[in-house]
């Protein structure tokens, strides 16, 4: 994400900015690693204005998603630690039954509920690897830096977290 | 494992879908900020059977946990001042497009650039108010009670480690009713949520994790309340300065001219086992604690116009400051800077730069009449538009 031309934000306009280009992914990757939207959100805001503060060190949208999304993966490893919000779920049934999206109906809804419940299910960082690398889409050096570990552990997380998860997406085909 | 990986995406994709923000989270992140929470010092998922720690949390980081569905309820009260926030707050055209601060009152009317008296850089006479000058009435403070920022005065340490000395920033922070208090507690919080200043070089004297409890105002003396600063060791020559640190922070804001310390709720008489903090702690003078040279504005990471001011403060025997612009190494300008007096005053200057568009990095020191040598450097880099 380049912003020519907006390098000089203040502080206050860039979290605007950031806001509206990025608070609803952030919500959405929050969620993916802690299974509870309300924490995310809390945890995502947390982030901004974290941000605002740090914001004179930064200037640059570009280092600014950066931050934003270590600061939202380092937070909800917190929250984990502090939590158990994986036992907690998994006591609960599946996820609500608000209406599936387009795509989400395409898909088997058992094996998508399947995938997500074994996602919890792994240990932290092979969550971590796996949300970033296939739902952000980010490249394992990408990984690596955000998560703040080397490119093999990236590789190695990822391979046990597919690893792991191999029953539940091979299931139902 | 190609077709799991193709099928994890989807399901990612298909899940992130179905997760909606709850509306109005930027006015709930807006009056955080607003009211100088600081984000990460909360530990909220400790859950209520976990103490906070050493009860610091008082009534300026105690946000209670805000569960889910509380959060559109806290949205809501504050969605009527976000309106009036939206128009004077978000947009901030704030100082850089335009003259630098200080410049043309035009300017200042319309946004809270600092006000003439903070950008003055004599310090203000040690137990007594900052003297109010032309200009004021026009400047800071706004019908609008919430939503508006200021730059307020916050001070580091910098320059030679074994000696260290005050330097000025200029921060822009939210305020929220514009009082000496919330002033106060806007500075001494930007101040203890970092290690360093805008500008690296300069760092801040107290120990990292120490926290603002509380402010109160009267009498033109500020109470402050610290937690955790006590926790860490601090040496003697930052011991002093430290407090000089604080002190001068805290007067920077308009009708105060004194400090009272307390620690975890409690007055205490010596800090670190090193400095005195009993009773009202005032400005020490200026000749012992401001650094000789200071280079006011543009500050560290600012971007000008091609035609900027530049404004050098001193103490200086012969008010004679030095001035040097650089591009990479090579140098493009070198000046004398006389200033308005000479030390033990603090003498100032201002003088209009035009450059071509570029990094420069911009330094402001003496020459010591002893051996000719440069001293108390002062630089900072900044982007010519």
């Amino acid at each position: 994400m380049t912003r020519p031309g907006t390098p000089e934000w203040s502080a206050d306009e860039a979290i605007t900015s950031l806001f509206a280009a990025h608070y609803r992914p952030l919500v959405r990757l929050a969620t993916l690693l802690l299974h509870d939207r309300g924490a995310a959100e809390e945890i995502v805001q947390d982030g901004y204005v974290a941000l605002h503060g740090h914001w004179s060190r930064l200037r640059d949208a570009d280092r600014a998603v950066g931050y934003l999304r270590t600061s939202v993966v380092n937070r909800c490893r917190s929250a984990l630690r502090h939590r158990r919000v994986v036992t907690a779920y998994l006591a609960e049934t599946g996820p609500a039954a608000d209406a599936p999206s387009a795509e989400s109906g395409a898909l088997d809804l058992l094996r998508h509920d399947a995938v997500i419940a074994a996602l919890r299910t792994l240990p932290g960082r092979q969550r971590e690897a796996l949300v970033l690398r296939y739902y952000l889409d980010l490249s394992e050096a990408e990984t690596a830096d955000l998560m703040g570990v080397s490119r093999g552990a990236v590789k190695s997380h990822t391979f046990r977290g597919l690893a792991a998860l191999k029953q539940s997406l091979g299931a139902e085909r | 494992m190609a077709a799991g990986e193709e099928v994890l995406r989807r399901v990612l994709a298909a899940e992130a879908d179905r997760i909606e923000p709850g509306p109005g989270a930027l006015p709930g992140i807006q009056r955080r900020i607003r009211a100088g929470d600081r984000a990460g010092a909360r530990r909220w998922w400790r859950g209520p059977g976990r103490a906070l720690p050493r009860g610091a949390r008082g009534r300026w980081g105690g946000w209670s946990p805000l569960a889910a569905g509380t959060v559109t309820v806290a949205t809501l009260n504050v969605a009527a001042v976000v309106v009036g926030l939206a128009s004077t707050v978000v947009p901030t055209p704030s100082e850089r497009p335009g003259p630098p601060p200080g410049a043309a009152g035009a300017e200042r009317s319309a946004t809270p650039v600092p006000t003439v008296d903070d950008v003055r850089p004599g310090p203000t006479p040690p137990g007594g108010p900052v003297a109010p000058s032309a200009g004021q009435s026009t400047g800071t403070q706004t019908t609008a009670p919430a939503a508006t920022t200021a730059a307020l005065a916050v001070y580091y340490l910098g320059g030679d480690p074994a000696r260290p000395r005050l330097y000025r920033e200029f921060h822009r922070l939210w305020l929220h009713d514009g009082s000496a208090r919330d002033r106060i507690t806007a500075a001494l919080r930007n101040l203890l949520d970092s290690p360093v200043g805008m500008d690296p070089d300069y760092r801040s004297a107290w120990p990292e994790g120490t926290d603002l409890r509380d402010v109160t105002v009267g009498d033109g003396v500020a109470t402050v309340d610290l937690a955790g600063a006590a926790r860490a060791g601090v040496d003697e020559v930052t011991a002093r300065l430290a407090v000089q640190q604080l002190v001068w922070t805290v007067t920077a804001v308009p009708g105060v001219s004194g400090l009272r310390l307390r620690l975890d709720g409690a007055p205490v008489d010596r800090l670190w086992g090193r400095v005195d903090i009993s009773g009202v702690l005032r400005r020490a003078p200026a000749m012992e604690v401001l650094a000789p040279v200071w280079l006011i504005s543009p500050q560290h990471g600012d971007a000008v116009g091609r035609s900027f001011q530049v404004h050098v403060a001193g103490i200086l025997p012969e008010a004679t400051a030095q001035f040097r612009i650089q591009r990479g190494s090579r140098t493009v300008r070198e000046q004398f800077v006389t200033l308005s007096e000479a030390g033990p005053a603090q003498g100032e200057r201002k003088f209009t730069v035009s450059l071509p568009p570029g990094r420069y990095t911009l330094t402001a020191y003496a020459i010591s009449l002893a051996d000719g040598s440069e001293q108390y450097l002062d630089d900072h880099t900044v982007t010519v538009r």
